[in-house]
C-alpha cells in the first residue's frame, strides 16, 4: 500500500501524527491547485484548510481500494471550489483575482520568470474552468492522469482530451508571443 | 501528410507548452498555513464532532441576527395570517349566499359556534345566525336575486334545528328565558317570511315555503315539548314542569290569538295534501289553527297542567321533525 493511503488509515484509527504527516505532503498541490483556480491567496488558504477539515472528518469513510488517497482529497478539493465558485457567482470564464494579476502572488525572480507567470496566468485566465482544473492538477499539484480524473469524476479519456485542448491553447498564445 | 504535419505541428505546441508549464515557478503554501493551519483543522474537526446535535441552537445563540431574523419571519407570517383572517371576516359579513364569499362567512359563523364553551351561548349564536339569515332573505327578495337560495335553505335549517336541539341541553336560569326568547324569535321569522312571500319574489317560493316549514316544524316541537314537561313534570310553581319552558305567552290562549295574525302553523296535525296558506291558496285558516293546535293553544288555563300530546303522539311529531314521518314533505 502506498504511503498516503496508510496514513489515511492510521488517521481514520486516530493517529493524528499521521494526519499531520498527510497535511505535510498535500498542503502544497492543494493550495497550489485552488491557488491557481481562484487566484486570490487569502480564499485559496481558507479554502485549503476546509479541505484538510473535511478530509481529517470524514477520513474514515475513506476506501484505498476505491482509489488513491490524493484523488480523494482533490476530490473534495474540487467540490469545495465548485461551491465556492457557484457562491461567487462565477462561470467557467471568471476572472481571476487581482493579486494574481498583477503579480504580487508569486515572486518570480528574473524578468524572464515575472513574463513567465504573466502568460501563464493570462492563458490561465482564457481556459474554461474545467480546462484550468486539469492544468492546475496535472502541473501544479502534480497529479497523474489517473488520479486527475478521479478527483474530477470525469473519465481518463476526457482528462487526456481536456489537457490536450488546454495545452494548445497555451501553446498557441507562446507561438504569438515568440516563447518558442 | 498533410494531417502528419497538421498532428505533428499539435504535437509540438502541446510539448512547449508542457515544457514551459513546467518550468513556471509555482507559489508555495504560505509559511502561516504550514505552521498553523493543521491545529485550527484539528481544533475544528474536534469541535464538529463534539457537538453536532445542538448545532442549529448554537448558532442561533451565537448569532443574534439569526434568532432576529427567525423572529420576524414568525411575526410576520401571524401578521398576515391575522390580516387574511380579519380582512376575510370583515369583507364576508355583508355577502349573500349567491356570493363567493359566503361560504367564508358561514365558515366563521361554525368556528364562532365550536369556540363557544356553553350550550346557552351556542344556542343564542344560532339564533343570531337564523336572525342573519332573514336578513339575507330580505335582500334576496328586495334585489330579486334567488342566487344562492337553496344553500340559504340549508343554513337556516341548520341554524333552526340546533338551536331547537340546543334548547334542550340549556339548564339552569338561562333555559325558560331562551326557549321563550327562541319560540318569539320563530314567530318573528315566521311573521317574516309571510310579508316577503305577499312581494311575490321571483324564485324564493319554495324556498321560503322551505324555511316556513321548519320554521312551523320547530314551533310545534317547542310547544309540544313545554306542554310534556308541564304534564309529565311535577307542578312547580306557576303548575309548569322543570322550569325550562316559558309560563305565559307561548302556552296562553292569547298567544294562539296572535299567532293568528298570521298563517298559523298546523304542526303535524295537517293532513297529507293539504294545501298551503303560504303557497297563495288559503288565508289564515282558523281550522287549521283549531286542528293543528288544539292541544297546545287551545288549553284554557296556562297555571294548569296539560295532557296535550300523548306519547304515540309525540313520537308521530318527533317522527315527522326528522323527515321520514307521515306529514314529510307537507306545508301546514
Amino acid at each position: 500500500m502506498a504511503p498516503l493511503e496508510e496514513l489515511a488509515l492510521r488517521s481514520a484509527a486516530g493517529d493524528e501524527s499521521a494526519f499531520a504527516e498527510l497535511y505535510g505532503t498535500l498542503l502544497d498541490p492543494v493550495f497550489r491547485y485552488l491557488y491557481w483556480n481562484i487566484g486570490s491567496r487569502e480564499d485559496a488558504e481558507d479554502l485549503a484548510e476546509e479541505v484538510f477539515l473535511k478530509c481529517l472528518v470524514n477520513i474514515s469513510r475513506y476506501d484505498p481500494r476505491r482509489g488513491p488517497f490524493k484523488a480523494w482529497a482533490f476530490r473534495i478539493a474540487h467540490n469545495l471550489l465548485v461551491d465556492h465558485q457557484r457562491r461567487q457567482g462565477r462561470r467557467g470564464r471568471e476572472e481571476l483575482r487581482e493579486d494574481l494579476q498583477d503579480g504580487t502572488a508569486s515572486a518570480p525572480d528574473s524578468l524572464e520568470e515575472q513574463e513567465r507567470a504573466r502568460i501563464v496566468r493570462e492563458t490561465l485566465e482564457e481556459l474554461p474552468s474545467n480546462q484550468r482544473q486539469v492544468i492546475a492538477m496535472k502541473y501544479f499539484a502534480e497529479m497523474s492522469n489517473a488520479e486527475v480524473a478521479r478527483a474530477i469524476g470525469r473519465s481518463e479519456g476526457a482528462v487526456n482530451a481536456l489537457q490536450h485542448r488546454a495545452l494548445r491553447r497555451l501553446g498557441r498564445i507562446l507561438e504569438e508571443r515568440g516563447w518558442r | 501528410m498533410m494531417a502528419g504535419r497538421r498532428s505533428n505541428g499539435k504535437d509540438d505546441l502541446e510539448t512547449a507548452a508542457a515544457a514551459f508549464l513546467a518550468e513556471v515557478e509555482i507559489p508555495p503554501a504560505p509559511q502561516r498555513l504550514r505552521e498553523y493551519g493543521l491545529q485550527r483543522v484539528l481544533v475544528r474537526a474536534r469541535a464538529k464532532e463534539g457537538g453536532k446535535a445542538p448545532a442549529t441552537a448554537r448558532r442561533a445563540y451565537r448569532n443574534p441576527a439569526l434568532l432576529r431574523h427567525t423572529l420576524v419571519v414568525v411575526v410576520a407570517v401571524l401578521l398576515v395570517m391575522t390580516l387574511s383572517t380579519t380582512g376575510a371576516y370583515a369583507f364576508s359579513l355583508d355577502a349573500q349566499p349567491d356570493s363567493p364569499l359566503y361560504g367564508t362567512k358561514i365558515f366563521f359563523e361554525r368556528a364562532r359556534v365550536i369556540l363557544n364553551l356553553s350550550s346557552a351561548g351556542d344556542m343564542r349564536l344560532e339564533m343570531d345566525f337564523s336572525e342573519r339569515r332573514m336578513e339575507e332573505l330580505r335582500r334576496m327578495a328586495a334585489s330579486g336575486k334567488a342566487g344562492g337560495a337553496e344553500r340559504w335553505l340549508r343554513e337556516y335549517g341548520r341554524n333552526i334545528e340546533v338551536a331547537g336541539s340546543l334548547a334542550g341541553a340549556v339548564s339552569g336560569e338561562d333555559a325558560e328565558r331562551l326557549s321563550l326568547q327562541f319560540q318569539e324569535m320563530l314567530e318573528r321569522q315566521a311573521l317574516m317570511m309571510q310579508e316577503i312571500r305577499r312581494g311575490q319574489p321571483s324564485g324564493l317560493e319554495e324556498p321560503i315555503e322551505g324555511a316556513f316549514r321548519i320554521c312551523d316544524q320547530e314551533r310545534a316541537r317547542m310547544r309540544q315539548r313545554c306542554g310534556q314537561q308541564g304534564a309529565g313534570a311535577p307542578a312547580q310553581e306557576g303548575g309548569q314542569g322543570d322550569g325550562d319552558c316559558p309560563r305565559t305567552e307561548d302556552s296562553s290562549p292569547q298567544e294562539g290569538a296572535s299567532s293568528a295574525t298570521f298563517i298559523e302553523p298546523s304542526g303535524s296535525g295537517s293532513a297529507p295534501g293539504e294545501s298551503s296558506p303560504l303557497c297563495g291558496e288559503g288565508t289564515l285558516s282558523g281550522d287549521a289553527l283549531e286542528a293543528g293546535d288544539e292541544p297546545v293553544e287551545a288549553a284554557p288555563d296556562a297555571s294548569q297542567p296539560r295532557i296535550d300530546a300523548p306519547e304515540s303522539e309525540q313520537a308521530s311529531r318527533d317522527m315527522e321533525y326528522r323527515g321520514d314521518g307521515p306529514g314529510k314533505g307537507h306545508m301546514p
